[in-house]
């Protein structure tokens, strides 16, 4: 079953077709972003975290290796939603071509390997496009995506491999995003992640 | 602001004679109504923990009652003593909090008549969840999401939970989740602890690796299972009584988003959700309101008791949402105490077209002292914006719109305004669309600009085949296209697309051949063309005239309206 938006949010209430004025008592100014030119604050992408999963091998710089796990936080202002890694298409949109959230590797160091990208399930966005509701799978509020990251050294060792480098792991995230009533150009973030550490 | 003057004598002709007026909108616009200034409160008491004792680190915060926005603050002493001076009145939350503490919340009536007002706070410690505990830590990492983002505290040996979050800042702001009883609580031994807004605790890490290393001794976790208490040291004041009123309408509030949390245990979509809202039953909470009402004589108390009621986050009763419209007269201040309450009275009563006379009225009042008068004439400015918008009332537009930049600049709905209605746009109706040329899709040889287009109405619809709002447009387009093009009428698409083929497949395989004018717009939203026609998102539809001057945009252009439009301009012409 997929997830609620922010179904802890004592702000939900439903809106009820035709009181506008209701947005104006109790909704966020972001409604349609006129005036944000390309959308650039709609959804932002920012590191959220990398987290030591294991550590397998000898201390003595034998042959360590650790596997990492980045996050990757895909951060949706309110109202906005972004298709997930699959989109699914309902037939009312028939004729689209949705443009996916995605996360390309673009530039990895020797040696360490990216071994998969995990995404969070979408969940339901209905939005009234037009007088008809529409139930969108989506990604909103804030998508973690997990890249689960293999280093054949330790990530605090200042003399294993990686670390003598400042190397980072660059990934360019891809999203399209869109509000009730509009949608933004798709995009291009490249985001830098630093997996040699200092001792 | 002479044109402003000029403009609200326009809406003083255009409204009639049975609405009151606004008088005094905004700054040199009219007489200032002189006020008493108010006389400040001294709030003190004190603040303790379950055991009667001081909490080592505590504190009461006053904070607005609709937005929670923070307005002042003291630190209880050694002694658990505490003291605010408000200088405002109105309707507030005092919240009083203590780490390793539940926070408790209390509604605060600042009328000006009290001088002093005691309160005595005692502290429930938190109450724990059988363990093993699935903990989690939640942060400025993950912006505190309690649904997503958080980091697993696992098992060590040694009993203890720990985890390692990354971070390139110095700080780490942390809650933890998953130990107490619906509840984040700040973890033990920080360095620090910061106010989180709603009677909870923060707790903040310096650090100076990268894998900050974050542990938890559960037997160190301090457990309680008693209630907080906030007794007022005057009970039958009108402080003491709205005070006594508060925590019971927030404990209606409390079992409803338990109900909520209940029923949607393990995901719910905004579907079910909705329909979980439907089922609740509000009569239990309209029953304690009605009980509050039988003993309150207060004329004042009364009103707020049910505007604070229609404004809570819950389901609210219709019957005592028409009880409220008719006790309470439109131009009340309680209203504009808690501008929300009104919102949801108009909607509940199923009444909404009265807002535009709620608006007026709230405006002709003189200006109120409470902290929310701001909040409550945006947001009834805002409503008559949107009403003017709804009814093409061009002069009314101006003026509101006008009214909330100047007076009103920064609230929701002065922005809301200027998204809806900027007058020195120059993509506006009236204006004439600036000089622009673009080549077609299906011939590389025909360009159009916008003299060549003149003689015919056009509209300019940019789109892309990505972009899910402009396909339910579809059917629209289509339909008005094949209604009016016979009167001069045709559509000129410029897509947004990644390629051209996009276009071509869309039209040759689909349901829609669109079969008017196209063109490709290169760099779509970043091109000059998009700079220079303002468009930042689409879709965006743009009706020049025959003429070249601008007959509508946007909103008017979407879904059944175009078609009213597009009647409403052919039957003009003829």
């Amino acid at each position: 079953m997929p997830r609620t938006i922010d179904a802890r949010s004592p702000s939900f209430r439903p809106a009820l077709a035709g009181l506008a004025f209701l947005v104006f008592a109790g909704a966020p100014s972001d409604i349609s972003a006129q005036g944000v030119r390309g959308g650039a604050d709609s959804v932002r992408v920012r590191l959220a975290g990398v987290e030591r999963l294991s550590s397998t091998g000898s201390a003595d710089g034998g042959s360590r290796e650790e596997r990492l796990e980045v996050r990757v936080a895909i951060v949706h202002a309110r109202h906005f939603h972004s298709w997930p890694d699959e989109p699914v298409v309902p037939p009312e949109l028939k004729g689209l071509n949705p443009i996916a959230t995605s996360i390309r590797v673009a530039s990895v160091p020797e040696g360490v390997e990216v071994e998969e990208i995990e995404w969070p399930e979408p969940v339901t966005v209905t939005v009234r496009y037009t007088s008809e509701p529409l139930e969108l799978l989506s990604f909103v509020d804030t998508t973690i995506a997990r890249l689960r990251v293999r280093l054949p050294y330790a990530a605090d060792d200042p003399g294993a491999g990686g670390a003598d480098s400042a190397e980072p792991l660059e990934l360019q995230v891809q999203f399209q995003s869109c509000d009730e009533e509009y949608c933004y150009p798709p995009r291009r973030e490249t985001l830098s992640v630093p997996l040699a550490v200092d001792p | 602001m002479p044109s402003l003057l000029i403009m609200l004598s326009l809406l003083a002709a255009s409204v009639g004679s049975t609405l009151r007026l606004p008088v005094d909108g905004g700054a040199g616009l009219g007489p200032q109504v002189a006020r008493e200034a108010p006389s400040a409160t001294i709030l003190s008491g004190r603040l303790v923990g379950t055991d009667g004792r001081p909490i080592e680190v505590s504190h009461v915060h006053l904070q607005g009652y609709d937005d929670g926005t923070i307005l002042s603050a003291s630190r209880a002493g050694p002694d658990g003593s505490w003291r605010l001076r408000a200088d405002t009145t109105g309707l507030f939350l005092l919240w009083f909090s203590g780490v390793g503490h539940r926070g408790e919340r209390v509604g605060l009536l600042l009328s000006g008549e009290e001088e002093t007002i005691e309160i005595e706070a005692r502290l429930a410690r938190h109450e724990l969840l059988p363990r093993p505990w699935q903990a989690e830590l939640i942060g400025d990492f993950n912006e505190f999401r309690t649904d997503r983002g958080g980091v697993p505290l696992r098992s060590r040996p040694d009993g203890s939970l720990a985890a390692e979050v990354g971070t390139e800042a110095d700080t780490l702001a942390l809650q933890v989740q998953g130990v107490a009883v619906a509840a984040e609580f700040a973890i033990p031994d920080a360095a620090r602890y910061v106010y989180d807004g709603a009677g909870g605790y923060r707790g903040i890490l310096d650090v100076d690796d990268p894998f900050a290393r974050v542990t938890l001794d559960p037997d160190l976790v301090a457990s309680g299972d008693g209630k907080g208490e906030v007794r007022f040291a005057d009970p039958d004041s009108d402080s003491g009584r709205f005070g006594r009123f508060s925590r019971n309408l927030f404990a209606r509030v409390d079992a409803y988003f338990a109900h909520r949390a209940r029923s949607s245990a393990g995901g719910a979509t905004l579907t079910e959700m909705r329909a979980i809202y439907e089922e609740y039953d509000p009569a239990p909470d309209a029953a304690m309101v009605a009980a509050t009402l039988a003993g309150e004589d207060d004329p004042a108390t009364r009103d707020l008791v049910l505007v604070t009621y229609m404004g809570a986050p819950i389901k609210t009763d219709g019957a005592t949402a028409r009880a409220a419209l008719d006790e309470i007269p439109p131009g009340s201040s309680a209203w504009r105490v808690q501008p929300r309450g009104l919102s949801e009275a108009l909607s509940a009563a199923g009444d909404p077209d009265r807002s535009r006379e709620y608006a007026l009225a709230l405006l002709a009042e003189p200006r109120g002292r409470e902290a929310t008068e701001g909040a409550a004439r945006s947001t009834a400015l805002g409503w008559l914006l949107e009403d003017a918008l709804g009814s093409d009332r061009a002069e009314e537009l101006a003026v509101y719109h006008a009214w909330l930049a100047g007076e009103y600049a920064g609230t929701k709905a002065a922005e809301k305004s200027a998204a809806l209605y900027a007058p020195d746009r120059k993509i506006q109706p009236g204006n004439r669309i600036p000089d622009f040329t673009v080549r077609s899709m299906d011939d590389p040889d025909v360009s159009w600009s916008r003299d060549g287009l003149d003689g015919r109405v056009v509209m300019l619809d940019f789109w892309a085949t990505w972009c899910g709002p402009c396909i339910t447009e579809m059917p629209y387009l289509h339909e008005a296209y094949e209604k009016w093009r016979d009167d001069g009428f045709t559509i000129l698409s410029l897509s947004f697309d990644l390629a051209p083929e996009d276009v071509e497949s869309f039209r040759a395989e689909g349901d829609w051949p669109m079969p008017w004018l196209h063109t490709y717009v290169r760099n779509g939203a970043e091109s000059d063309l998009a700079a220079e026609l303002d468009v930042v998102n689409i879709p965006r539809a743009i009706l020049i005239g025959r003429d070249g001057t601008i007959l509508a945009t946007n909103e008017a252009l979407r879904g059944e309206k175009l078609e009213r439009t597009l009647a409403r301009i052919f039957e003009q012409e003829n």
